[in-house]
């Protein structure tokens, strides 16, 4: 008899890929794993239940492909933890398997139910007919790639290439830079990306060529030197015993924003290996916090969710697009704190929105274009929740003090408008800037 | 492209360390730079952001010291995994000489490997750069997962899935224990130099 682990290695692999990236290949692995073992499971309900579940969601992914909620991709491999506990756990009763099933579908129905609502509110219509879904013409996501497209690509690629360049000259400088007593500063990278003139006049480009059957008997040695074990006070034992700390003293972060170069602090990384993220970025807390709420809404998070969005407000003071994405998610934890029982999935599903988009905006490459549908998005999300509460603590009429009904309805804070201002106002002139450049290549 | 200046006699080389997402590109930077401190000199430095942009890698500078009275210069870089971050995969390997493909031996991780490799020789296309031509080595990391029972891949399917058109060399690995991290590195210092050698000589 095949094990448990053995049977959905073939279902996990497809999700895990999918995970990484969304492809059509990906996504029929998926269907194919799935169908598989319907068959092998016929007649076993929780077990087709998973399946069933997981199969929509890969179809709905599918065709709606980057445009897909991201609660959809994130119900994904939760899902599937769920059928995996329930084929490979040995200790776990029924019972209780039963109960995890049933609560992950019913993860999955409130996700379809947040996806039915109709997504076109009057407010909503505003700006989709607008400027958001104009700006989505423009540059249409299909496979073709439009002008536009091309254009804000390569703009993209020429600022990351930029600021490569500048960082670097600034970072690691040239030979004779850096202050005394530090240590020698690096030297200024290859090739990357104007390689030419940072390589000054008299350096001479060779393409290398992999060469398979040539020998370097000088370069091996020098290897051999630098490499050898001799004279090194390192064991084995300092690195499996500290393995997080690893270097962590010796790398020097730097805050490519404001260019400066800054020592990384070492009992931050004071963390298991296994948590240790790829891309960590500053947000972490404040998503641990919204995801937490999710699971426990309390006092004690909402006070941990003004505070982180304090925190991030005074480290990005001149980032638009970060405190607009903050003002609406602070207003959504204000409304929970105080009225926390009133359309509290809705709140809670909005400021997991919110947050991913603030995510994307904070730390994506995407060009300006996107980001400008995206704060016009969250506007709009945020006119028409407004609207929604205010409704229903009208109706509410249980809700004691009448004030918040009044303040709700106006409640597009002064710092919240100088931030929608600013961002709009920044974006359209981006834009109004790269179209006027393409019809002048006209 | 490798750069050679004869008036200062000095060669740069710049090698990258590919890969998908936590395969353990920074881990093998991170072994050399604590193992190699005292020789190394220079500092690692890891690039986070840039203003509302992310351009994540860790740059490593290492001097090994003198071919024919030339200082060689390495430069060591790793790109990131995430899908998103394409774009500065892309720019990373601008220039490259060298690259140390790190694939990840976890047999869940199989699909992801292959697709990093894919998309390694598309982004290196862009360069105007061929995987069958450049100096290129790969490394099947985390075998001492097998300790732990995790279900790892073959060296045979490794080598079926990445290596069986490329055919270069490979070494089986941990970048945690430093199990083949100064092997690989060595070997691919030692394969862009040979394509230097004419101009050293
Ligand atoms: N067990 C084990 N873990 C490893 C190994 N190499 C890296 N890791 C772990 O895998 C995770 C990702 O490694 P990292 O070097 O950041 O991957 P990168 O994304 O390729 O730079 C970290 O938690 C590492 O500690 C290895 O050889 N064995
Ligand atoms: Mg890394």
């Amino acid at each position: 008899m095949m094990h448990g682990a053995e049977i959905i290695k073939e279902l996990k692999a497809a999700i895990l890929a999918i995970e990484w990236e969304i492809t059509d290949e990906a996504m029929d692995n998926l269907t194919r794993a799935i169908e598989s073992l319907q068959k092998r499971w016929a007649g076993k309900k929780p077990l087709l239940v998973c399946l069933q579940v997981l199969g929509t969601l890969g179809q709905y992914i599918k065709k709606s492909r980057e445009r897909a909620h991201q609660d959809a991709i994130n119900l994904l491999p939760v899902v599937f933890a769920t059928l995996e506990t329930v084929v490979t756990d040995d200790v776990m009763d029924n019972g209780r398997k039963i109960v995890l099933v049933r609560e992950t579908v019913e993860k999955y129905n409130r996700l379809k139910t947040e996806l039915a609502k109709p997504r076109k509110t009057v407010a909503r219509e505003v700006f989709h007919s607008s400027v958001a879904e104009r700006v989505r013409e423009a540059a249409p996501a299909a496979p073709g790639k439009s002008p536009i497209r091309d254009i804000l690509d390569q703009k993209e690629d020429q600022a990351v290439d930029g600021a490569f360049n500048a960082i670097f000259q600034e970072m690691v400088g040239d030979d004779r830079r850096g202050a005394p007593g530090q240590k020698a500063p690096a030297p200024v990278p290859p090739a990357m990306p104007s390689a030419a003139p940072q390589a000054g006049p008299d350096a001479k480009e060779v393409v290398l060529a992999r060469v398979d059957d040539e020998e370097f008997p000088e370069a091996d040695s020098l290897l051999d030197d630098f490499f050898s074990e001799s004279g090194l006070d390192f064991s084995m034992a300092e690195v499996k015993a500290e393995p997080v700390m690893r270097a962590a003293e010796e790398t020097v972060e730097v805050d490519l924003g404001r260019i400066e170069v800054k020592r990384e602090d070492v009992a931050e990384r004071g963390r298991p290996v296994s948590e240790v993220e790829e891309e960590e970025v500053s947000l972490v807390k404040l998503e641990r916090i919204i995801h937490a709420m999710r699971a426990a809404l309390g006092k004690s998070l909402l006070t941990d969710l003004a505070e982180e969005i304090a925190s991030l407000r005074s480290q990005y003071p001149n980032h638009l697009s970060v405190l607009l994405f903050l003002e609406f998610i602070a207003s959504l934890g204000r409304h929970l704190d105080e009225h926390g029982d009133v359309a509290r999935d809705l709140s809670l599903n909005m400021l997991e929105t919110f947050y991913d988009r603030l995510s994307h905006a904070l730390f994506t490459m995407q060009p300006q274009k996107n980001l400008l549908a995206s704060h016009l998005d969250t506007i709009n999300d945020y006119v028409t929740w407004q609207a929604l509460v205010a409704g229903e603590l009208a109706e509410a009429r249980t809700v004691a003090a009448p004030a918040p009904v009044q303040e709700m309805a106006e409640e597009m804070s002064a710092g919240m408008l100088a931030a929608v201002r600013g961002v709009v106002q920044r974006e359209v002139a981006e834009l109004r800037r790269e179209l006027l450049q393409l019809i002048k290549q006209r | 492209m490798g750069f050679i200046n004869v008036k200062k006699k000095e060669v740069q080389i710049k090698i990258v360390y590919y890969g998908p997402g936590r395969g353990g590109k920074t881990t093998n930077l991170d072994y050399i730079n604590k193992k190699y401190k005292q020789r190394i000199k220079t500092e690692m430095v890891s690039i986070k952001t840039h203003g509302d942009r992310t351009l994540f890698f860790d740059f490593l500078p290492v001097d090994i010291g003198k071919i024919h009275g030339f200082d060689i210069k390495i430069q060591l870089y790793t790109v990131p995994g995430q899908v998103k971050y394409n774009a500065t995969r892309k720019l990373v390997l601008k220039g490259v000489d060298g690259i140390v493909f790190v694939a990840d031996l976890q047999r869940e991780r199989r699909d992801s490997n292959i697709k990093s490799l894919e998309q390694m020789k598309e982004n290196l296309l862009t360069h105007n750069k061929d995987a069958f031509k450049i100096p290129l080595v790969l490394q099947y990391n985390k075998i001492d997962l097998k300790d732990q029972g995790i279900p790892l891949l073959s060296v045979e399917e490794m080598e079926q899935d990445l290596n069986s058109e490329l055919k270069v060399p490979y070494f089986v690995g941990s970048a945690l224990t430093g199990d083949s991290v100064v092997e690989t590195l060595k070997k691919i210092i030692s394969m862009t130099l040979i394509s230097f050698r004419k101009e050293l000589q």
